[in-house]
């Protein structure tokens, strides 16, 4: 377990490091302006993150419910 | 099927509307509220959810976990100020053969349970690069009452290429303990008809509270890429098993040949499902999104979690969103989850009377999962159209179209569908 928590915070860090992290103006974020790149679920996709929570034994750090409720049907 | 529809999903949604429709052209009639006063937001979300399986808990991790729930659900954001009060109210109306089984009463119809929930919260801006909330949650449902609290604040850095989140949430369940029948200690009632029923009543009350932290940090890497890493603690007390979930154990008994509702009656050992009191979850999340170019977008997701009930499990999802012209998108996506086994579980019949902990809950079993399907979006860039509510200016505008579609199949059989559809309003 703690093994594949240390790669996955390797990745995460190797990723922000090789990758330039240059300062990007306002004038440059037409890309990322684009409301498909936000980064967060649209709403529509709630229901979605819910039945997963539900059907699965894993859940949270997805913008979520994490508890309360029952579910249990 | 079409009545249900209509009284569950078109009522909410003319009332909120008009609701909001009405508040707004009061607003607009006094000049100093409308100044202060932005575009106000309004989304109309339904769904319809199917799912089938042969492992259903409710009978010991063996027989129908048949559901369908059909939910809608609207969400308000008024900007006013520094401050957007937000509103997100709505219903689950689930139909289940599963949860019928919590007695032997073979009900002409599943099942039928409504879920209502509400949450209502504010932003305040304290200034451009940072913010505050607070929300405030409420569930209901016919077994439990839920509550919530939460607080969260934002910042950004100066020149608005990285951000930090905390986000702190309380939720406070009562659960009324509808236990499994059991034929030693059934009662039986004379209902309205003069026939004799079987009478399941709650034998109590039982609390959960669940703490969940979130600390999100996001940060521009180039002028096409971003990344989000997000880590959560989630720490759950109380009643964690469900009072009518069975579990049967390892007796000699053989009812492998015999129904949920004839092996309920067998002799065969059962008990009510038991786990620990406490639950320790810590998933860590990351995004990362890329845009290819003006027509291409790539957003992955890749989410690790691990808990003290022993589920370790990987989720990765990858969803391609792809702009044909300038008003509509569509979302092909996949998921795929792997999870362990709960140390606590074992399938129907295998767990030993010595075991102090036990579940056949499926969901906590030994599986992986995959999920895809394909979103659509229709959203002109001046709307699909509008309509004015005011005399002198007001607008109701439909901004956009959603439509959704997933098809999600569990490596123990279960399977499911669900169609998502979605309305966003702007009223300014």
């Amino acid at each position: 377990m703690k093994k594949e928590l240390k790669i996955a915070l390797l990745f995460s860090g190797l990723l922000m490091t090789t990758v330039s992290c240059s300062s990007v103006k306002e004038y440059q974020k037409m890309a990322l302006n684009d409301k498909d790149m936000k980064l967060s679920d649209k709403k529509i996709k709630v229901y979605e993150t819910n039945f997963q929570s539900y059907r699965e034994g894993a859940s949270g750090a997805s913008g979520g419910k994490a508890g309360g409720g029952c579910g249990c049907n | 099927m079409w009545m249900q529809l209509i009284k569950y999903i078109l009522i909410p949604i003319t009332l909120g509307l008009a609701s909001v429709a009405f508040g707004q052209t009061d607003s607009l009639a006094v000049d100093t509220t409308a100044k202060k006063l932005g575009p106000i937001e309004v989304d109309i979300l339904a769904s319809y959810y199917t799912q089938d399986g042969e492992h259903s808990p409710v009978t010991g991790g063996r027989g129908t976990e048949d559901l369908s729930d059909l939910t809608s659900t609207i969400i308000i954001n008024i900007p006013y100020g520094k401050n957007t009060y937000n509103v997100n109210v709505g219903s689950d109306n689930i139909t289940s053969a599963s949860t019928d089984n919590i007695d032997t009463e073979v009900s002409s119809d599943s099942k039928k349970d409504t879920r209502v929930h509400g949450n209502f919260g504010i932003t305040h801006k304290i200034s451009k690069r940072k913010s505050y909330n607070i929300n405030a949650g409420f569930s209901s449902e016919y077994d439990v009452q839920s509550f919530s609290l939460s607080a969260g604040f934002s910042l950004e850095s100066k020149n608005r290429n990285s951000s930090f989140d905390v986000n702190a949430k309380v939720y406070s369940d009562t659960w009324s303990l509808y236990e499994p029948y059991d034929p030693s200690t059934y009662i039986q009632v004379v209902d309205e008809d003069g026939e004799m029923e079987i009478e399941i009543e709650p034998s109590g009350t039982d609390n959960r509270t669940s703490y969940d932290v979130s600390i999100s940090f996001a940060q521009i890497l180039t002028k096409k890429l971003q990344v989000s890493i997000t880590a959560d603690v989630i720490y759950q007390k109380g009643l964690l098993s469900t009072p009518f979930h069975r579990v049967y154990f390892n007796d000699g008994v053989n009812t492998a040949q015999l129904n949920e509702i004839k092996t309920i009656l067998s002799t065969k050992t059962r008990r009510r499902e038991l786990l620990p009191g406490s639950r320790l979850k810590t998933p860590v999340a990351m995004r990362l999104h890329y845009s290819i170019s003006g027509t291409f977008v790539v957003r992955s997701f890749y989410r690790y979690y691990t808990d003290d009930f022993g589920v370790t499990a990987h989720t990765v999802e990858l969803e391609v969103p792809v702009k044909v012209g300038n008003a509509l998108t569509f979302y092909p996506f996949y998921r795929y989850h792997d999870q362990s086994a709960s140390k606590y579980f074992a399938p129907f019949g295998e767990h030993l009377v010595t075991s102090e902990f036990y579940t056949s809950d499926y969901d906590l079993s030994a599986f992986d999962s995959k999920q895809y399907g394909l979103g659509l979006e229709y959203a002109p860039l001046f709307g699909v159209g509008k309509k004015a509510i005011n005399a002198d200016k007001g607008f109701l505008k439909l901004k956009s179209i959603n439509a959704r579609l997933a098809n999600y199949e569990r490596s123990d059989g279960l399977s499911s569908y669900l169609l998502s559809f979605g309305l966003s309003f702007q009223i300014d």
